[in-house]
């Protein structure tokens, strides 16, 4: 009988989160091809994002995010395919804000990658202030696969508002197990800083860098900046470049889009938008450069 | 009787030469006026129309100055002209309902300067009339509502907002804790959301929780990042 009770408040608390939901999606398809010394490498593209959220100033907050992105060589076998959530639940306290969350990343495996199936769960503090926001977050996450392990964590950074700047300072601590054996601990010191000018244009810089006392190769670097602009009304260019370096590895990537809005619908419930975006992109991983061009479709679906 | 019309028509008159003398400084001072020399008189009437409206010649020959440094063609300038005047009148009629003293006071330029961009960044009169009128209801200094109108009506612009999005947003960015001067880091704010894939609606709902919960731009800033992550 207190079991069914349980269930019937389980149900009704989750019927009340459900109220109120606002989702969107966005749907990328694009056909591509990639340059190397290898030679011609066509390959078709296609992403999946999905959002929802109940947002509540007074109440909890319980927001959804999905992604996954595959693609498909045409002329040859290669594929690749991963798929990322992560449900998180956030109640203000105050200044202070409260989360639970559970993110998951799966990799498939592939000819140079063993893949990956991990499990995080966390629960992020965080202290708001006008300029100054501090932040904690133990975690623990596992990664299932044979190739995978466990750990455990705690993160710890600030967010520094001056001007149109943001400052994020952090520094992240871990033990880790594979399972495989041993027990290793890493250092990850990280700072991102960010630019919002006023006008339509935005930039951020961030470096993520991992030491490790052990020699597992887990030492490495890795740096992202990324430059958003709106130079007209529905056209938005982003440049990304990325960069990842390891005893054992090193990669650099480079993208430029530039997505063309097509057109947009809406009701005060709902809208829905079409862009054209086009992409080009270089890569130079250990030592070999590789170039890539692309255009496609990007469908996107909101509502409440 | 004729002595009481004279009283009244000094002040129009005085404020009308002081238009015809900011015209002809000018004039003489901008070298991009010259182009607009043969419109002379068409150019000191609008001025008169508009002080003779409340409306400050200094706002007409500042527009008049911009579109001149641009180039714009002189008949597409008085047209524009003619436009701003009726535009700072809707925002001066709208000052005067929502905030008589603000709309007599020594801000009353400022503001209007404001309350002009808002409506040419395409925001609607009912709307900006609606905004102001339950934002100073609150407590809201006139000025803050307005820059908070401005900044959502440029992200607006870019992101396609309906009408009720720009409202509810622009009433809780200007019920919010965050500082006016900083009001206009919203575009750039939502336009790193928007690269990340966010839509319209994530952004705006985003943004009215935050500013509703007693955060600001940087409570957005973390919001937005954590989910681009």
């Amino acid at each position: 009988m207190i079991g069914k009770k349980s269930l019937f408040v389980a149900c009704l608390a989750l019927a009340a989160l459900a109220g109120g939901f606002g989702a969107e999606a966005t749907l990328d398809c694009s056909a591509n091809a990639a340059v190397s010394e290898g030679g011609l490498s066509p390959f078709l593209a296609f992403g999946l994002g999905a959002r929802a959220d109940r947002l509540d100033a007074d109440g909890p907050s319980l927001f959804f995010d999905l992604s996954a992105d595959a693609s498909k060589e045409l002329l040859g076998s290669g594929y690749s395919g991963s798929l990322d959530f992560d449900l998180s639940l956030r109640r203000l306290a105050g200044a202070t804000n409260l989360g639970l969350e559970l993110e998951g990343s799966g990799l498939l495996p592939t000819a140079s990658l063993p893949g990956a199936a991990a499990l995080c769960l966390s629960l992020p503090l965080v202290f708001n202030g006008p300029e100054l926001s501090l932040s904690l977050r133990p975690l623990a996450a596992v990664d299932l696969l044979e190739t995978g392990y466990a750990s455990a964590g705690l993160e710890g950074g600030f967010s520094l508002m001056a001007g149109s700047l943001v400052f994020k300072p952090g520094l992240g601590l871990s033990l880790l197990k594979p399972w495989d054996g041993g027990l290793y601990y890493a250092l990850d010191p990280a700072a991102e800083l960010s630019w919002y000018p006023g006008f339509p244009l935005s930039a951020s810089f961030l470096a993520t860098l991992r030491l490790s006392a052990e020699s597992l190769s887990l030492d490495s670097l890795s740096l992202e900046g990324s430059l958003v602009a709106s130079p007209a009304s529905g056209l938005l260019l982003s440049l990304e470049a990325k960069g990842n370096f390891s005893p054992s590895t090193s990669e650099l990537s480079v993208l430029l889009e530039a997505a063309f809005a097509l057109g947009r619908a809406s009701t005060e419930a709902s809208g829905a938008g079409l862009s054209l975006p086009l992409r080009l992109g270089w890569t130079l991983d250990s030592g070999e450069a590789s170039y890539s061009i692309g255009f496609g479709l990007r469908l996107s679906l909101g509502g409440d | 009787m004729r002595r009481i019309l004279l009283c009244a028509l000094l002040p129009l008159l005085a404020l009308a030469a002081a238009a015809q003398a900011g015209l002809s400084e000018w004039y003489s001072s901008s070298p991009a006026a010259r182009r607009y020399k043969p419109m002379e008189a068409e150019l000191a009437a609008l001025m008169a129309e508009a002080e003779s409206r409340g409306i400050p010649s200094e706002l007409i020959l500042s527009r008049l100055a911009e579109g001149a440094e641009k180039r714009v063609a002189p008949e597409r300038l008085a047209a524009a002209l003619r436009g701003d005047i009726e535009a700072y009148a809707s925002v001066l009629a709208i000052l005067a309902e929502s905030a008589p003293g603000a709309a007599s006071g020594p801000l009353r330029a400022s503001l209007l300067g404001r309350g002009g961009m808002v409506l040419r960044a395409g925001l609607p009169g009912e709307l900006f009339k609606a905004v102001l009128g339950q934002a100073v209801a609150k407590g809201i200094e006139p000025g803050r509502a307005i820059d908070a109108l401005l900044a959502v009506a440029a992200a607006g612009s870019r992101l396609g907002l309906d009408a009720g999005s720009q409202e509810s947003l622009a009433l809780s960015l200007a019920l919010s804790k965050e500082k006016s001067e900083r009001f206009s880091l919203l575009s750039s704010l939502f336009l790193r959301g928007q690269a990340g894939k966010m839509g319209p609606r994530e952004l705006v709902s985003l943004a009215i929780s935050v500013f509703d919960s007693g955060g600001g731009f940087l409570q957005l800033e973390g919001e937005i990042t954590r989910r681009l992550k």
